[in-house]
């Protein structure tokens, strides 16, 4: 691997060190995605809960049930480069505006289903787009408000990704308990909505819509350019992007990832129960793996941008992947925990570096294309690793090929990052510079 | 800025990309396709007759079979050239 560095800051003056923490709107955006990310996601990461409810009202399969979630993933991961597109072109707020809107009708709809299809329709179709819509074009949005220390605003962003389900399941479980399932879907659309649009009308798109710098700008830094304002440019850009090899690579590393690491998500329970664990401890697997994963989804973005992005991803992936290695040998509950404790500093640190590689290869250009690129892959790795071990089950009675899966794509995942380009430099034409100087450099592609 | 860099591709793809998805795509055809004849041959042994219909040979099939089931099984087994 070649060596890396830090990304300099740009036209930062000598001597002039910016802080690396401050008081600054760009946390209260932060927090802004935080709660949208957790409130947004939420019902589908507690989907969980209402098999049962609705196997005992319809007498539907459970496969059947499940088949709604995989549908909802997939549509997901499919609509996310358009919508990343769609924040670039109108901004982030828009995005959200028309993604909540959707979110509401397709949770009322939910609420009302009778028939499977109905579930495939407005579970599967209507939320999946509906969640692509306003979670795809957020971190893109975070990202326009810290021009230097972008690793500690990600960390904090992907930190509070990790919280969601460990309370979203417990709350939803709640509520169906006391009103029923279809007073739960509505509740929630009202509560969910509520919050969103409260975050709504505090979020701005870019710093200068409310006549502020981002966070790290020092006195010297251009102006910061508004991302819609210029649908050619932004497209141009979005060339650029597409011409790297980084472009499609980074998505194939993101896909080999989340099957890697789907694999043991979905199957994890099973694995220890099938050793002879029982099922409480055995589900308290998952919150040690998502609870270990908070700490390092905090620290990774962090790392990754001050001791080399590359190098951090792929110890990422090294230990998501060698760690699973560790289950051959696993047959009691402590060695369960001591596993799902270092499965989760992998697992956790395999997503936080993909905004900082967006960064150093794009520099400050919009990123919502490369991002909802990233994010199919992501989404179609979790759909596929979320499959495997069933199959694998199903054919060999054991998981030990779905576990051979995920060891190996982890691995050709951290192989693929050591083979990205190095990041001391950017990729595309300098999304800041002069348009005669654009021109130059965008001939200087075509040629 | 890091233009000079050149990759080699495959229909104007990164390499690295395409044979990550191609490799992909070949496992789950292979697995879903190895899947597919695994309930197959279970079910030819539960009922003693094949199952995968051809055509005009719909009422081979026992009952409680669905359509959905057949059609992915038969597509899986038609991609899969090892099944």
């Amino acid at each position: 691997m070649q060596s890396e560095v830090t990304t300099p800051s740009v036209n930062s003056s000598p001597g002039q060190a910016p802080k690396a923490f401050y008081w600054h709107y760009a946390w209260a955006i932060v927090s802004i995605i935080a709660v949208m990310q957790m409130v947004g996601a939420s019902i589908r990461m507690a989907f969980g809960v209402f098999i049962e409810p609705l196997t005992a009202e319809f007498g539907w399969s459970q496969g059947g049930i499940t088949f709604a979630y995989a549908l909802s993933s997939v549509v997901t991961a499919m609509v996310s480069p358009f919508a990343g597109s769609l924040g670039d072109r109108f901004g982030a707020r828009k995005a959200m505006m028309l993604g909540t809107a959707m979110f509401f009708v397709g949770m009322i709809l939910t609420g009302m289903v009778t028939e499977i299809w109905h579930l495939y329709l407005t579970f599967g179709v209507l939320l999946g787009v509906a969640q692509a819509v306003f979670l795809v074009p957020l971190i893109p949005a975070a990202m326009m408000w810290f021009r230097r220390n972008l690793g500690l605003g990600m960390g904090v962003l992907m930190g509070a990704w990790g919280v969601g389900p460990a309370l979203a399941a417990p709350l939803m479980g709640y509520l169906i308990g006391r009103f029923g399932w279809h007073d739960t879907f509505w509740i929630t659309a009202f509560g969910s909505v509520a919050i969103m649009f409260a975050m709504i009308v505090m979020f701005r798109d870019r710093p200068s819509d409310r006549d502020d710098l981002p966070y790290g700008a020092l006195p010297g830094d251009p102006p910061q350019q508004k991302v819609n304002a210029d649908p050619e440019k932004v497209k141009l850009f979005t060339r650029f992007m597409r011409n790297t090899a980084a472009y499609w690579n980074m998505s194939s590393i993101h896909f080999l990832g989340c099957v890697g690491h789907a694999v043991i998500l979905v199957y994890i329970i099973p694995i220890a129960v099938h050793e002879g664990v029982s099922l409480i401890l055995a589900a308290s697997l998952l919150t040690v793996m998502s609870g270990v994963s908070v700490t390092t989804r905090l620290i990774v973005p962090v790392m990754a941008e001050r001791m080399g992005t590359r190098s951090v991803m792929t110890v990422a992936y090294l230990i998501q992947g060698l760690t699973v290695i560790l289950l051959f040998w696993t047959h009691d509950a402590t060695m369960f925990y001591l596993f799902a404790i270092v499965f989760g500093i992998g697992y956790g640190g395999e997503s936080g570096g993909f905004p900082i590689l967006n960064r150093k290869y794009y520099g400050l250009a919009p990123v919502g294309a490369a991002h909802g690129f990233q994010m199919l892959g992501a989404g179609l790795g979790m759909a596929v690793g979320g499959w495997v071990g069933g199959v694998v089950f199903d054919i060999t009675g054991g998981y030990g090929i779905a576990l051979w899966i995920s060891i190996v794509t982890s691995l050709a995942g951290a192989a693929s990052i050591m083979m990205l380009e190095p990041t001391h430099e950017p990729l595309i034409p300098d999304w800041e510079a002069p348009t005669p100087l654009l021109d130059a450099q965008a001939e200087s592609i075509a040629r | 800025m890091n233009l000079g860099r050149r990759t080699f591709r495959v229909f104007r793809l990164p390499i690295q990309f395409v044979m990550v998805m191609a490799v992909s795509a070949a496992l789950v055809i292979y697995l879903g396709a190895w899947a597919a004849d695994s309930n197959k041959e279970s079910r030819a042994e539960a009922f003693g007759a094949p199952t995968v219909q051809n055509a005009g040979d719909i009422a081979v099939s026992p009952p409680e079979l669905s359509a959905d089931a057949v059609a992915w099984e038969g597509v899986f087994l038609w991609v899969c050239p090892l099944h």
